[in-house]
């Protein structure tokens, strides 16, 4: 035998070898942007941004509970007062005044600059007087301690209008100086933390460190109550996500795997066989994963995961080989035999798998690239490299006898053929006229969470009172003082908004950082001491205060003259620091500012008037609707895509068979197969997502292999019981692998798991209804 | 800190709130005082109040009437010289200042206030250990005219308010005089409201 022979084998290996180091040299990434569209609109993108790396991501909610109150509140403190030590996170909330005396300090030395109230008018005659005037209804009224305090310095009431502004936002309430949840013996914390929420490795070490604190916390605080922390928020989600996705895929798939390869071994009798029959899988996927870090440059783990339950057909390609090859015949010979058929399936799922290469979802186009280099590198490996190792002397031991009955059992059921036409046509009718949601266009519904976890964080949420992260008003700025000066415009008109009931409240990085422009304007409204005195003198005719009571005001007024702004370092070690970092963020070239908006009672109002602000690049940003819209996008295109794999599918079957006839008969099976399953998951109470889509596209790639050598061969023939004996195999191998996966809880190896077992007998069963007759003979043999 | 302040005098003012119950003989104690005040179920009475300010010329003076619903509803509503209201109801506290503005706080948020809502529920519930738990007590006189004096334990709230001397008759309140840390005080007298 000469080496010349071999040359398959070395560029199989060679190619194995080269896949390998594009491998190593790979990046995976697991953040949702490959799943996200690739040329966004604005509010796509500004969606895409938030869930990345948005405040909205970066939070983590807990709950202590299962002691008294008073540990509750020293566990609260203690656990705290270590995470506030730990650079991971921006800020520790649980309601203790860590920075009530910066904060006061900061808004004393600022007031001028700050509150909304200073004017040219707030300072003449007429707005001293109505200050004085309401100064003076304060004292005499059970407000006048606190008046007292600021009333010489401040008699026009900055620090009071302050004081207001900070207290309008909702927060939980307070028993021994920490928050506690209503009606709840729980203590509440928020935290905030530094890491990318695409990062989930760092955010899996943030809830380390979390769950480290808490038991040093517990060792610490002394008594017989060590009580139990719960978390909550998007990034104990994504981290329990990925753990259970990564868990139940390993688990799932190694329990599909084990399967296939015990039925295999049962069949083929030897562990060489079987070695071969995973080769074209084995080498596919490893040729998939290459070809999307090449085309993509970066490799998402749902490509990797999910990928190659696409090319699971590629089980089927030996399977049709070893058990078509006739005893004591060599596979080289059976190859010219089930070649062309073979090529035909192959190109057929391609056809299929090739439309989810023009999806503008980078997610959906990566498992298009993995499934056709898979599948190619995979039929290519069957039919060059296999045969060759095989050798002369291979002998598959084939089940004959199940063969020879089940060709008795396909003469009966071709008489089905006009009942399954019929209730074929009454599924698509089901179908279109289906009253009710054929698909889900929520989202959530493709979250593998719990209904008790969904429960669990909403009442978390509620607890805490916080922001619903709902909807933001988001805006785009060159710098850092257009960013805030926009913000300002924004707030005003939210303002007006509130005063209509619109919304309830907002949070905006301006509040406490207004924008260089404001406060030189707020400067320039106090008039020199000497006027301003002499205003004062006339302001107060006639009122019972003190003359000189005001001295302190003069002076502190007409210093404000020239103080100076306020500066990012003035904000520091105070909660409005941490308010302005949060909401205001350098993003690429530009800086973007963020309005979390509370209590919205009207989007579509809101949405209309924030588009009319004069603001440009201004994004109200509805998060869920969004993120609806974005998924009814992506559901929609991924359809539509479908429906031109599958027109390419008939094109491409039209020319290759080219008799009608014989299209037909390819394609009706495969119809009533995915008529049939979308029709029985709908009746079972499925509502139809996109990973059903994607298993209904894998039940066509699969059947249509049944199908073609089904339609490729005379019943007559010798080789039709082995035929139908490696159908059956291939068949029961999908089955096992894909049923497995079903029983996942996860909606996306649920969903293709369920859609393509089912799919697939289907296809198999309708196959045979519709095959040829047998030359010559009758429907009713017996 | 200031708002609690605020909290504190209302507390006082709403403690002044007459007590209808039967006067008994011998020597006047504690233990009477506070055991006829128990019987207090509720009622509404007129005030007049002075505040005297060191910061200002001229007291100021306010008037209106005290609303009490046994155990948990206490309301201050001052009609002139403009109409502003407080209302502390179970765990809440509502104020309606003259311009309209209304907040509500909750007690929990506020320690002091809530030490103050205490001794106020003490003082008309006729709860005399819950009232010793956070001042120190005494009582002069007799039955017909007496003084409780009360001054508050803790040092941060001592420095806002220095004293509270209650004055009355038998189960009557008459007058509140709360004595602040700076000199200023604040005089409020008592009437039944006339039929």
């Amino acid at each position: 035998m000469t080496g010349a022979r071999y040359w398959p084998v070395a560029i199989w290996l060679g190619g194995l070898l080269a896949c390998l180091f594009v491998i190593v040299h790979t990046v995976f990434t697991t953040d949702l942007s490959a799943f996200l569209p690739r040329a966004p609109a604005p509010t796509e993108k500004v969606l895409v941004e938030q869930l990345r790396e948005g405040v909205v991501s970066r939070i983590i909610l807990m709950g202590i509970e299962g002691a008294p109150q008073s540990a509750l509140a020293a566990l609260s403190r203690n656990f705290s007062g270590r995470l506030r030590q730990n650079r991971n996170f921006t800020a520790i909330n649980n309601g203790e005044d860590v920075h009530q005396k910066n904060d006061q300090a900061f808004l004393w030395n600022n007031r001028y600059l700050l509150s909304d109230q200073v004017t040219t008018d707030h300072f003449s005659e007429q707005g001293l007087r109505r200050a004085l005037e309401a100064s003076l209804d304060l004292l005499n009224s059970d407000a006048a301690p606190l008046v007292k305090i600021y009333l010489t310095s401040d008699p026009t009431g900055e620090m009071l209008h302050l004081f207001d502004a900070a207290q309008a936002t909702a927060q939980p309430q307070k028993k021994d100086g920490v928050w506690f949840a209503p009606a709840a013996n729980r203590a509440l914390v928020v935290a905030q933390i530094v890491a990318n929420p695409s990062d989930v490795d760092a955010q899996q070490t943030d809830l380390a460190v979390i769950a480290k604190a808490f038991t040093a916390a517990q060792q610490q605080t002394d008594g017989a109550y060590k009580g139990r922390l719960v978390t909550s928020g998007p990034v104990v989600f994504s981290v329990g996500i990925r753990d259970r996705i990564k868990r139940d895929a390993e688990r799932f798939s190694l329990l599909a795997t084990l399967l296939v390869t015990a039925i295999l071994l049962a069949v083929y009798r030897s562990p060489r066989i079987l070695l071969f029959g995973l080769m074209p899988v084995v080498s596919g996927a490893i040729a998939g994963i290459a070809a999307v870090s090449l085309a993509f440059g970066t490799v998402h783990g749902i490509t990797l995961g999910f990928g190659v339950t696409l090319i699971g057909e590629a089980v089927d390609y030996p399977i049709y080989l070893f058990t078509q090859t006739a005893p004591g015949t060599s596979p080289e010979t059976t190859l010219p035999r089930i070649w062309p058929t073979l090529r035909l399936g192959v190109l057929t799922s391609i056809c299929g798998f090739g439309a989810l290469l023009f999806s503008s979802f980078a997610g959906l186009a990566q498992l298009g690239a993995f499934s056709i280099a898979g599948l190619v590198t995979a039929i290519c490996v069957t039919r060059w490299v296999i045969p060759l190792l095989l050798q002369q002397s291979f002998r598959a031991p084939r089940p004959i006898a199940i063969g020879q009955q089940l060709r008795n059992l396909i003469g009966v059921a071709r008489k089905l053929r006009w009942a399954v036409l019929i209730l074929s046509v009454a599924a698509l009718l089901f179908l279109v006229f289906h009253n009710g949601a054929l698909w889900d266009d929520e989202l959530a519904s493709l979250s593998p969470l719990s209904n008790a976890e969904k429960t669990a964080d909403q009442q978390l949420r509620n607890q805490l009172g916080a922001p619903d992260a709902g909807y933001l008003v988001v805006v785009n700025r060159p710098t850092q003082e257009g960013a805030l000066a926009a913000s300002e415009t924004v707030g005003a008109a939210l303002q007006r908004l509130m005063a209509q009931h619109v919304l309830a409240g907002f949070e905006s990085p301006s509040t406490y950082w207004p924008s260089n422009a404001t406060q030189v304007k707020r400067r320039a409204a106090i008039p020199e001491r000497a006027a301003l005195e002499q205003r004062l003198q006339e302001a107060m005719r006639g009122m019972p205060f003190r003359p000189d009571l005001f001295a302190p005001f003069l002076d502190q007024a007409s210093a404000a003259r020239t103080q100076r702004l306020i500066r990012h370092q003035d904000l520091a070690n105070t909660s409005f620091g941490e308010i302005a970092d949060t909401l205001l963020a350098r993003r690429d070239a530009s800086w973007q500012a963020i309005l979390p908006l509370r209590g919205v009672r009207d989007p579509n109002r809101l949405a209309q008037e924030i588009g009319a602000v004069p603001v440009p690049g201004i994004v109200f940003l509805n998060i869920k609707q969004a993120s609806d819209t974005l998924y009814r996008t992506y559901r929609q295109q991924s359809l539509l895509l479908s429906f031109f794999g599958v027109l390419a599918i008939f094109a491409f079957l039209g020319v290759s068979l080219k008799q009608a006839r014989r299209v037909i008969r390819v394609v009706l099976p495969l119809a009533a197969a995915v008529l049939f399953t979308s029709t029985l998951l709908v009746v079972t109470g499925q509502k139809l997502s996109i990973f059903h889509l994607i298993g209904l596209l894998l039940t066509v790639a699969v059947g249509s292999n049944y199908s073609l050598f089904f339609e490729g061969q005379s019943s007559g023939d010798e080789s039709y019981t082995w035929v139908i004996a490696s159908l059956v195999l291939a068949n029961l191998c999908t089955i096992a692998g894909f049923g497995v996966l079903s029983f996942s809880g996860i909606p996306v190896l649920h969903g293709i798991g369920m859609t393509v077992a089912i799919g697939a007998i289907l296809s198999l069963i309708f196959s045979a209804i519709f095959s040829r007759r047998p030359n010559g003979a009758k429907d009713a043999r017996p | 800190m200031g708002r609690a302040a605020g909290m504190l005098l209302l507390c006082l003012e709403l403690a002044s709130l007459p007590a209808r119950a039967q006067d008994s003989a011998g020597s006047w104690t504690l233990d009477q005082l506070m055991q006829g005040l128990s019987q207090n179920k509720g009622g509404t009475v007129n005030f007049s109040e002075d505040q005297y300010d060191a910061m200002l010329t001229r007291p100021l003076h306010s008037s209106g009437v005290l609303v009490y619903a046994a155990p948990n509803r206490l309301e201050k509503d001052t009609l002139l010289p403009k109409p502003q209201s407080v209302i502390i109801d179970g765990a809440t506290l509502t104020m309606r200042q003259a311009n309209g503005r209304s907040r509500t706080i909750r007690l929990q948020d506020y320690p002091q206030i809530g030490v103050l809502v205490e001794t106020l529920r003490a003082t008309l519930g006729g709860d005399l250990a819950g009232l010793k738990n956070a001042n120190d007590v005494s009582l002069k006189g007799t039955a017909d005219q007496w003084q409780l004096t009360l001054t508050p334990d803790d040092p941060a709230l001592r420095k806002l308010v220095k004293e509270i001397r209650i004055s009355g008759s038998h189960f009557a309140l008459l007058s509140v005089e709360v004595l602040q840390a700076g000199g200023d005080r604040s005089m409020m007298t008592i009437a039944k409201v006339s039929p």
